[in-house]
């Protein structure tokens, strides 16, 4: 899988930017460094957003910015596979999607159309990416993240946005330093699964470390017990859920892709198995920031 | 909507209406309302009474009877009724006896690992998912089933993609003795994330998962989450047994507070989720259910360091909704993110207001920390 190296020169569009999001992010990503070229709506072209021209159409804005590859979207969930797909056809070859509760059907066909063009999809559901050299998509890290952030190894990698900000924050606070952080979002599906977000940390020669934060039910888990995804760098993982065993099984909580289901065994067990593969793993957010320092 | 707290798992009869749809063979059931409201012509008797409920094992748990005369149909539901109590049931479904040869197990669902349709199979019909054989459904053509078995699973497929489920399963798929087959038991799940695009999703039967009834909050969060718009996500909201209202923001966060708090020695009188920027208004209103709860003695408003979501609204919103709960209980605030710094001045200010004692606690208090705090607050 085929996650470009970015930086400050790389040229993005933003889908959808002339939204509340859409105009809110693209200003929050210009301040941290993204070199945001201009944004797509229907019907928008001629207006500005955050001085950058909207364009009503992917080729459109491509035919001025030829370099512009990579695409956030950030339009309503019914919108957007189309909004891939057209980017796609245009030649955007990596988007980031925002949205939540994209049909899990869309998902599938977006994936099937990124294999068939060699394009990567981050999300949906996805808060967004950031690295050093300083780059992001999306709102990962909020109004301001390199205030904080320290540069290092560590890849951050975590099904939940909520929590890749709540891990490379207090990372920053305690020093330790990352050298990417990326929310594959809590879909059943998603373009880039923890497992394939996995290998990529695995295989950039600029990552020393990996740290996951992950959910019930993440096919991530399984891969690591069982030996089928077998990473070379030291790693940790945060798998919290103890509390799920007061819910109901077999329902989804938090995220759609969060689900114990009936037969699974339990987070305690879950968690041995990965410690016995090898792995650092607690239910404490507090512990696995605190070990991270040490990878 | 059928949505129950987001869950899209479908009763039987409603799964063989679509499993019929996809041009499946399915016995000629009837359907017979709780009340025992015939809604069609009964098979001749002797035929089988099917109670519509979610929960597996219904042939063993009694769920599932043999009803010998017609006559004797309301005396029979009046058994399996007193058997159910309370579990959540739609209907029985009156189906004919059927003199089966064999029996298989089918079902394609959406496969986390490989993002792909995968479909199961097991000549073991009757027995769960662990015996079949699993495939990616692109490669049915060059498996050895029977032909019969290839033309279901194709059948299967088309019915996820076009109804928008994520698992379909038979089973038993029977092979009659005149070589026919039919389902005689369905399992459809839909992905409540595609509702919108499916209006005749409203003449499908909700139920409750949570094998009993929903509490009155329950109900009353649902017809909250058939008003709430498309902005934020509104999760779940469960009632629990003890005394601490939680209000969580993040999805995974939410399981780590939900863990903090139990492993502070708090008890959670429910579990509510509510993130992505939720609207103020909304975000009240689905506090307020949470807060009508009797008995509670704590609060705590718990997430993650929010990316984007305005610390400032959604706080207002929470201190709002107590304030008009009228509740003068501890109260404990775990968030951080943009606008929080406003939020804190608001939040202390309305604390001293309104003699409430409340924590404001940033990113550099651990979940942990903040449940124990708000815990050592309440005498």
């Amino acid at each position: 899988m085929n996650w470009p190296l970015f930086d400050a020169t790389t040229q993005v569009l933003v889908q959808g930017i002339t939204g509340k999001e859409g105009s809110r992010m693209t200003g929050w990503m210009i301040a941290s460094g993204t070199n945001v070229v201009a944004g797509v709506t229907p019907g928008g072209a001629g207006k500005e957003v955050e001085g950058r021209p909207v364009f009503d159409t992917v080729a459109a804005a491509r035919e001025k910015f030829p370099e512009a590859k990579t695409s956030c979207i950030v339009v309503p969930g019914a919108h957007v596979l189309s909004a891939v797909r057209e980017g796609i056809e245009a030649g955007i070859t990596c988007f980031q999607i925002i949205t939540e509760r994209v049909p899990v059907h869309d998902v599938l066909v977006m994936r099937k159309l990124a294999k068939e063009h060699g394009a990567v999809i981050l999300g949906p559901s996805s808060v967004g990416y950031l690295q050093f050299p300083k780059f992001r998509l999306g709102y990962l890290g909020g109004q301001d993240p390199f205030a904080t952030l320290k540069e290092g190894g560590l890849a951050v990698l975590s099904s939940s946005g909520g929590m890749a900000n709540e891990t490379v924050m207090a990372l920053g606070r305690q020093g330790t330093g990352i050298r990417l952080a990326m929310a594959v979002g809590g879909d059943a599906i998603a373009g880039i699964s923890l497992i394939e977000a996995v290998q990529i940390a695995d295989a950039r020669p600029d990552v020393t470390s990996i740290a996951i934060f992950a959910e019930p039910g993440n096919a991530l888990l399984r891969g690591l017990i069982n030996g089928t995804v077998k990473p070379s760098k030291p790693l940790a993982i945060c798998l919290p859920g103890d509390a799920l065993e007061l819910l109901p099984r077999g329902l989804p909580y938090g995220h759609a892709g969060t689900v114990l289901g009936e037969e699974d065994p339990s987070l305690t067990e879950i968690r041995k198995s990965l410690s016995d593969a090898g792995y650092f793993c607690t239910a404490r957010h507090d512990e696995f920031i605190t070990h991270c320092a040490t990878l | 909507l059928i949505s129950l707290n987001k869950q899209m798992k479908l009763i039987e009869a409603d799964g063989k209406r679509l499993l019929q749809e996809a041009g499946i063979n399915v016995p000629a059931g009837v359907f017979v309302s709780m009340d025992g409201t015939v809604t069609g012509e009964l098979p001749v008797a002797p035929f089988m009474v099917k109670s519509q409920v979610l929960q597996g094992r219904r042939g063993k748990n009694g769920l599932i009877v043999k009803c010998e005369s017609t006559a004797d149909l309301q005396q029979t539901l009046t058994a399996l009724r007193d058997r159910l109590n309370g579990t959540p049931c739609a209907g029985f479904l009156c189906e004919p006896m059927m003199d089966i040869a064999a029996e298989w197990f089918v079902s394609v669902d959406v496969d986390r690992t490989s993002g792909e349709l995968r479909a199961s199979v097991s000549t073991d019909g009757g027995m769960g998912v662990e015996n079949a054989v699993a495939f990616n459904v692109a490669d049915v053509d060059a498996r050895s089933f029977p032909d019969v078995i290839k033309d279901v699973i194709r059948r299967l497929s088309q019915l996820l993609v076009r109804a928008d489920a994520t698992h379909a399963e038979i089973n038993p798929y029977a092979q009659v003795r005149d070589g026919s087959f039919v389902a005689l038991d369905s399992k459809i799940e839909l992905d409540d994330a595609a509702a919108s695009r499916h209006p005749e999703w409203a003449t499908l039967h909700a139920l409750s998962p949570l094998g009993r009834a929903p509490t009155e909050r329950e109900r009353a969060y649902e017809q909250f989450l058939a008003t709430a718009g498309h902005r934020g996500t509104f999760g779940k909201y469960l009632e629990l047994e003890g005394d601490i209202a939680l209000i969580l923001s993040g999805g995974g966060a939410s399981l780590l507070a939900l863990d903090a708090m139990h492993r502070a020695g708090g008890r959670a009188a429910n579990y509510l989720e509510v993130s992505g920027n939720p609207d103020p208004e909304k975000l009240r209103d689905a506090v307020k259910i949470a807060l009508s709860k009797p008995g509670l003695r704590g609060i705590w408003m718990a997430g993650s360091f929010a990316n984007f979501t305005d610390i400032q609204a959604t706080c207002h919103a929470v201190l709002q909704a107590i304030e008009e709960a009228g509740l003068k209980i501890p109260v404990a605030i775990r968030r951080d993110g943009p606008n929080a710094d406003t939020a804190q001045q608001e939040t202390e200010a309305w604390a001293a207001a309104h003699n409430v004692s409340v924590l404001f606690h940033r990113a550099d208090t651990s979940l942990e920390s903040s449940a124990r705090a708000l815990l050592l607050n309440i005498v």
